[in-house]
Order: structure tokens, then C-alpha cells, then sequence
């Protein structure tokens, strides 16, 4: 009865959470998530309605928005992953990929201006030059670079009119995260 | 950040392949690799891109590491409209110059989603900087 009982409360947090976003989650909500998520998740082959996804949803950004990856234990079946397959950025003693790439980057010129985003101190303002990455994967180890040229007029002036003739497309480049 | 851009999988980095597999290597080899991408390809080709001039130069051309198919083309056609305003190019010389790419810059385009075609957004693009750009470069 008890279990019910939490397990509804999370709902009703988990649904005033979507609603207001996660940074106004409390510290009652974690607590309850803490003690009733405890065991895997099951997706059925049942139908799914919309109420259910977007509690799932709301229950997937909670978790996201509270645990790091590596408070999150995730499973196979149940079962705990094999030991034999860890992953390697677990481990606390490596540095983050973005410390090693900041450093690599220093040492040729180059200086941090964003997340994974890094500016030839050498360029000039009329042409910068500007490295960025991206990490993709669970846990984010597959890391893409991309180089860039840079007038900030020019650009300005190609992002107006290509918005101006396709304003429902997307640019056909890739934006990293900021 | 940079419409105009190029993936490091071009230049040398990550043995060639598109993403580099951080959880194979060390970190020190990681280091390695960025390192030498960016000495030995990308300073190489894009160094002494300086100036705006040098800028419209490389964005005319079709060479390495850019060519017009990897690269944002309708983005790429509209900057050379403003350099090449701001330069005082004819709107001939500029039209010269993207014409050979307008099926990379039509290709672009998803025709499901508009009906604009290449011409028409070059036509723009030219416009554009006709109205808005003051040459006040003399090539």
C-alpha cells in the first residue's frame, strides 16, 4: 500500500516537473525517486497512450536532471552489465575529455572560447579560424571536429538571406552545443 | 559557430574515420591526434587565410579541404556575394563564380520543404548585397 502510495506521488512530481521544468525539482521528488526507482525499467509490447509517454518522458528528464551517468546503474535484462565490458570514462583518474582537448589545443595556438569550442589565437578578426567538437554516445566518448572559417559580417549576412528565402529549413550545418 | 566549416575526419584526424573513439585510446593519444590534425593539416590549409580577401579566395575555390559538396553551399554562395560586393566584383564575375555549384546549392535544398531553387536564392543573394553591402574595397 505504502509502495503504492510513493509510487503515486512520483507520478504527480514527475508530471508537476514536466510541467515546470526540471530545475524546480525538490528535494522530496529525488528522495522518492531514490527509494521507489529501484529496479529496472520494463518497456511491454503493449500499446503506449500518450499520458504514459509523456510520463515517461517527465520521468526521463527527472532522472537526467538529478543523476549523473554514473549514479545511474544501468542494466541488461535485469541483470547488472557484465563486468567485463566497463566502461573506460568511468574511471575519475582519466581527465575529461575536454580538459585533454584543451590542453592538445593550447599547446598548437588555440584557446577555449565555448564548450568544445576553441579560437586560433593567430587568426584575425576578418578571418577566424575556430575548432569545435562534439561528443556523441552513452557515455559521450565518440568525439567529432569540425574546423571553421569565420567573417562574423559575412556570416551575418548569409544566415539573413538564406533564412529570408528558406525560413522553415534548417541551415545545413552542424551548430554545436553552447 | 561557423557556417562555413570542415570536418576534421578530412584532415587526418581519426585515422579517417568521422568520429574518433575516445574509449579505445589513451588520453595521450588523443592528444596526439588533435595535435597533428591541426599542425599538420589544418594550419597547413587554412593558415594564412588572414584577410578577407584570402577568405573570398578559399571560399571560391573547390579544392580541399572544403570542396563546395561538404560544405553549407548556400551559405558558402551568399558570403561570396558580400565579399565580392565589398570588393567591387562585378555581380558577373560573383554570378561566374558560384554558377559551376548551383547543383551542390540546389542539392542542398529540400524540395519537399520550398519550392526555392538555387538560381533564385543566388538571385537573392546578390541582390541582398547590391542594396546592403557598400564596396568599399577596390580589387
Amino acid at each position: 500500500m505504502d509502495e503504492k502510495r510513493a509510487s503515486t506521488d512520483v507520478r504527480a512530481d514527475a508530471r508537476r516537473t514536466h510541467r515546470a521544468g526540471p530545475q524546480d525539482s525538490s528535494g522530496k521528488l529525488r528522495k522518492a525517486v531514490t527509494e521507489t526507482v529501484s529496479g529496472p525499467i520494463r518497456i511491454t509490447g503493449e500499446s503506449v497512450s500518450g499520458e504514459q509517454e509523456a510520463l515517461a518522458k517527465a520521468m526521463l528528464e527527472l532522472i537526467e536532471a538529478n543523476y549523473s551517468p554514473q549514479q545511474i546503474d544501468l542494466t541488461h535484462n535485469g541483470q547488472p552489465a557484465s563486468p567485463t565490458t566497463p566502461s573506460p570514462d568511468t574511471s575519475s583518474k582519466r581527465p575529461s575529455i575536454h580538459a585533454t582537448l584543451a590542453e592538445a589545443l593550447r599547446r598548437v595556438g588555440y584557446s577555449r572560447i565555448d564548450k568544445f569550442a576553441y579560437r586560433d589565437l593567430s587568426a584575425t578578426p576578418e578571418a577566424e579560424k575556430i575548432l569545435y567538437f562534439q561528443a556523441n554516445g552513452r557515455p559521450r566518448t565518440m568525439v567529432s571536429g569540425w574546423a571553421g572559417l569565420r567573417n562574423p559580417e559575412a556570416q551575418a549576412f548569409a544566415q539573413a538571406c538564406v533564412h529570408t528565402m528558406t525560413p522553415h529549413l534548417h541551415p545545413i550545418t552542424y551548430i554545436p552545443p553552447s | 559557430m561557423c557556417d562555413v566549416n570542415f570536418s576534421l575526419s578530412m584532415m587526418g584526424a581519426s585515422n579517417g574515420l568521422r568520429v574518433i573513439d575516445t574509449a579505445s585510446i589513451s588520453r595521450e593519444e588523443l592528444s596526439q591526434i588533435i595535435e597533428n590534425a591541426v599542425t599538420r593539416h589544418v594550419k597547413p590549409a587554412i593558415g594564412t587565410i588572414a584577410t578577407q580577401e584570402s577568405l573570398l579566395e578559399f571560399l571560391v575555390g573547390d579544392g580541399p579541404p572544403m570542396p563546395w559538396y561538404r560544405s553549407a553551399s548556400q551559405s558558402r554562395a551568399a558570403q561570396i556575394a558580400f565579399l565580392g560586393r565589398k570588393f567591387g566584383h562585378s555581380e558577373q564575375q560573383v554570378r561566374d563564380w558560384i554558377t559551376p555549384h548551383l547543383g551542390c546549392i540546389q542539392s542542398a535544398i529540400d524540395p519537399r520543404k520550398t519550392t526555392v531553387s538555387a538560381e533564385a536564392l543566388v538571385d537573392y543573394a546578390i541582390e541582398a548585397a547590391r542594396s546592403q553591402v557598400k564596396p568599399t574595397i577596390r580589387s
